[in-house]
């Protein structure tokens, strides 16, 4: 199992990095992440100058919320390039044939999730010096050694969740034949409403704000938040929900992925090709 | 009346390090109504010569002319006479019906569009997939999709139609129907049918003559019967055990002049095919190899095919001119 | 004899022009049949603009002024076309290199100016229905104070558009050098333009937040002034006295970068054929 997901973990990493030279792998990653999260601030301070309340602590609110947002909407495609991708090539049946694609999936999102947590972090600080830049206001942003620390933790404890989710879409990969790319695309789009990446879930009308609060990603971004700009106590609160609802829907997505697994043999979708 | 024409035709790739002359002053003609066969393995040089035919790659010196025009210099009135099937292009639009696929690439050519819909009609017939017209290209087997591909070739009605590989990787019910199509094309419409392929089976069968390319060269042109009686040399068949594969290159034996291994390793066999300069050598390839503790089942002098009239032009088969084995 | 050859000449272009419709026309209608015969198509299509916009929409809400929620559903409209150029225009020809159609192009009569034309046309007419639907639920679930459609708006909409899908076209020629790196390089123009450019708020004239130096570049984009003079009319009733300078820009802008993207193409195409580089995805 260890040995499955090791090697998985360094394909999906190579299948990253290493078709151009790796830095520039990650500047072509952070520079559509930085402008993502650039134009949520501009939206933002737009408005609000318009209504003459611009607040740099919003903005450092955005900041983290869309570089975060970025991370999730990164990883997402993982599932999708292992399984529709792998149909193609056929390389997904093979996997499945050696009783290994559940670490096969693992492990690729777990590459993806180390290249998109580097890219989201970069994004990050780009957004940052860029606010600085372009409007000449400092966000209010804790970039200190404990804030750093809790930040990646907060970011490695997302792994869960993002196994989770990885593995539900891992399932719908099995099933879907056609245009596979429709509800990760739809996915990013409701993480962006319900996560707190933009904006807080209170402004929801209700009652969505129960589904934002049943979010790992929710409680992610606000760890992350709490970590970078405070309160402290928030933190580990925050943390402990993102846990223990990461774990949750690790569960949900083992338990969907398995029984999908079964439901695509049976059915004959294993190797049964994306258009 | 020559539909293809070319002379000292050379093209030259050149990259930092090195300089590839993937054609060597090729010469030949190709008539009207006739299937011609380009035969060679990988890398000879016959996709080359296929680009340079349909414009979509300049020759570095000579000549070509396609239905009399100069591939170079008239480009576009090239472009308007010819078709062209590869099996490593796309077959078309996924989302589309194989239908509107067809009349999509018969618009390419400003064809009047009762008149696509009728060739339409006439080529699903002949290839047999008349059925899987209206269905979306995402739902067509693998086969319909490769007789889609061969139909489109003919949508504009062309003077000379290029295929690379037509049938690699075909279904046998597929390739018999394509390679059918091919005879009645150019027999009935007087197209000229120019076909760039490794199967030697398909070449022998359909090509009304041949030409043999190795390392941007021609070798032969002819039909296949000339050319596999032009051998005059016997070809002779060994069955071995496995050790027989131990012998290396064939030609390194005394009266070989070209041949071939094949090693069965679930059978622990091996099939070795040899061309000799004459009968007389047999004796001492046997006692060579009985030498070498290498068992004779049976051998036998056998009908040389268009693979043995290459081997006894190179020295080697396909295979180990792929694997650049030198003779 | 010269009126023989005159007639000959004349029935030649005749010919072209005639193969150039309808290669034109051909290309469309492929695109659209493609997008209007899957519903689930404009399902996926409307997916990104749709949520993305509502979010930001709440975003302008939030920050104080329900009144500029307009802008992010007009972003949401267009940003559909801005997709529909950078994904299905502009990697097209390198994703038809890396398939394998280009040869078929190349080795047919077909001009792929007119291939190029006829898939904007197409683009156009098969991404109305997700920039409508975009329009229509932004606009019930928010009800942004739009000023009524004017002739100008129509014109306006419809240079932008030139000018975007000329953009394409330029981009379409650039793209056929790229390999592998083609999505990611989409990805970067994608964000960086759609930033840059202003599409879900102002990023020049009076209201942008942006630097006068970084104003500047974004007015090189073409989309930037076609939303800049959209937003004008539509929020703030402008006509075309006050918007002539974005629709002189625009008007040259698409004639710029259509006659540059197929002087490229050609170019590349040409250079394609001497070393056999743009061949590469073939065998």
């Amino acid at each position: 199992m260890i040995k499955k997901l090791a090697a998985s973990i360094m394909l999906g990493l190579e299948r990253e990095f290493s078709w151009t030279f790796p830095p520039l792998v990650i500047l072509l990653s952070m520079i559509p992440a930085t402008a993502g999260v650039l134009t949520a601030v501009m939206v933002y301070w737009v408005g609000s100058s318009a209504a003459g309340r611009a607040d740099p602590e919003w903005v450092a609110f955005l900041i983290v919320g869309a570089s975060l947002y970025t991370h999730f909407a990164s990883y997402i495609w993982a599932p999708l390039s292992a399984v529709s991708e792998g149909k193609a090539s056929y390389t997904f049946p093979l996997v499945f044939i050696s009783h290994s694609s559940l670490s096969y999936i693992a492990g690729r999102m777990i590459a993806s999730f180390i290249e998109s947590s580097f890219t989201a972090v970069l994004a990050l600080g780009a957004a940052t010096l860029s606010v600085k830049a372009l409007l000449g206001i400092t966000p209010g942003l804790g970039f200190t050694p404990l804030g750093i620390t809790l930040f990646s933790m907060g970011m490695v404890v997302g792994l869960l969740a993002a196994l989770g989710l990885g593995l539900m879409l891992a399932a719908y990969a099995i099933f879907v034949t056609r245009l596979e790319w429709g509800l990760p695309v739809y996915i990013s789009g409701i993480l962006m409403i319900f996560s707190e990446a933009i904006f807080p879930s209170s402004a929801l009308p209700a009652p969505l704000p129960i589904i934002a609060e049943s979010l790992p990603f929710t409680h992610i971004i606000r760890a992350a938040r709490a970590a970078l700009m405070g309160p402290l106590s928030l933190y580990l609160i925050e943390l402990v929900y993102a846990a223990l609802l990461g774990a949750a829907w690790l569960l949900a997505g083992l338990a969907v992925y398995t029984y999908s697994e079964r439901i695509g043999r049976r059915r004959g979708y294993i190797d049964y090709r994306v258009v | 009346m020559a539909n293809v024409v070319t002379e000292n035709l050379t093209r030259v790739f050149e990259t930092k390090s090195k300089r590839i002359l993937a054609l060597d002053g090729v010469s030949f003609e190709v008539q009207r109504g006739e299937v011609f066969g380009l035969l060679g393995p990988n890398g000879a040089g016959k996709t080359t010569l296929i680009r340079i035919l349909t414009t979509l790659l300049l020759p570095t010196y000579g000549r070509a002319l396609v239905g009399g025009f100069d591939v170079v210099k008239e480009a576009k009135k090239v472009r308007s006479i010819i078709g062209f099937s590869s099996s490593s292009e796309r077959v078309g639009f996924d989302f589309v019906t194989a239908r509107r696929n067809l009349w999509f690439f018969s618009q390419l050519y400003g064809t009047p569009i009762s008149e696509a819909n009728r060739r339409i009609e006439e080529l699903a017939a002949m290839l047999d997939f008349q059925d899987q017209l209206d269905r979306k290209l995402y739902t067509l087997t693998t086969g319909y999709r490769q007789r889609l591909n061969i139909a489109r070739a003919f949508i504009n009605g062309p003077q000379v139609v290029f295929f690379d590989e037509p049938t690699n990787g075909m279904d046998v019910f597929s390739a018999k129907k394509i390679r059918e199509l091919f005879v009645k094309e150019a027999k009935t419409n007087s197209r000229t049918i120019f076909l760039a392929t490794h199967n030697m089976f398909e070449a022998e069968e359909v090509c009304d003559r041949v030409a043999i390319i190795d390392r941007g060269r021609i070798l032969a042109i002819d039909s296949p019967e000339n050319l596999k009686s032009s051998l005059s040399k016997p070809v002779v068949l060994l069955e071995t055990d496995i050790a027989g594969a131990s012998i290396g290159d064939p030609t390194q034996l005394e009266g070989v002049v070209g041949g071939t291994i094949k090693v069965d390793d679930e059978n622990e066999a091996a099939k070795i095919r040899v061309i000799l300069r004459d009968e007389d050598f047999l004796e001492k390839i046997l006692g060579l190899l009985e030498k070498r503790r290498v068992r004779v089942f049976n051998y036998q002098r056998i009908e040389p095919t268009l693979e043995d009239v290459f081997i006894s032009l190179v020295g080697a088969g396909f295979a180990e001119r792929e694997r650049g084995i030198e003779a | 004899m010269l009126g023989r050859a005159s007639q000959r000449g004349r029935g030649a272009l005749r010919r072209s022009f005639v193969i150039w419709v309808k290669v034109a026309v051909s290309r469309a209608l492929i695109r659209i049949v493609a997008m209007y015969g899957d519903p689930l198509w404009i399902v996926v299509n409307v997916g990104g603009p749709m949520l993305t916009s509502l979010a930001l929409a709440f975003l302008y809400r939030l920050a104080g002024l329900s009144s500029l929620t307009g802008f992010a559903i007009l972003g949401g409209g267009m940003v559909s076309y801005w997709g529909n150029v950078i994904w299905s225009m502009a990697s097209q020809l390198n994703w038809d290199k890396r398939s394998g159609m280009i040869y078929l192009y190349i080795a047919s009569p077909a001009p792929l100016t007119a291939l190029l034309i006829g898939m904007s046309l197409g683009g156009i007419l098969g991404t109305l229905p997700s920039s409508i639907a975009v329009l229509i639920i932004g606009t019930l679930l928010f009800r942004p104070p739009f000023a009524p459609p004017t002739m100008a708006v129509a014109l306006i909409f419809m240079l932008t558009l030139v000018a975007l899908y000329g953009m394409g076209i330029a981009l379409s020629s650039l793209y056929l050098i790229l390999g592998r790196e083609s999505e990611e390089v989409n990805e970067v123009l994608y964000e960086s333009i759609s930033f840059l450019s202003g599409i879900y708020f102002p990023s020049i004239g009076r209201f942008s937040p942006l630097p006068l130096a970084v104003q500047a570049v974004a007015s090189l984009i073409p989309l930037t002034l076609g939303m800049d003079a959209l937003r004008r009319t539509l929020f703030y009733a402008e006509g075309l006295t006050e918007l002539w300078p974005n629709l002189s820009a625009l008007a040259a802008m698409a004639v710029a970068s259509i006659f540059i993207g197929l002087r490229t193409l050609s170019y590349i195409e040409r250079r394609g054929r001497e070393t056999g580089d743009i061949l590469v995805a073939m065998k």
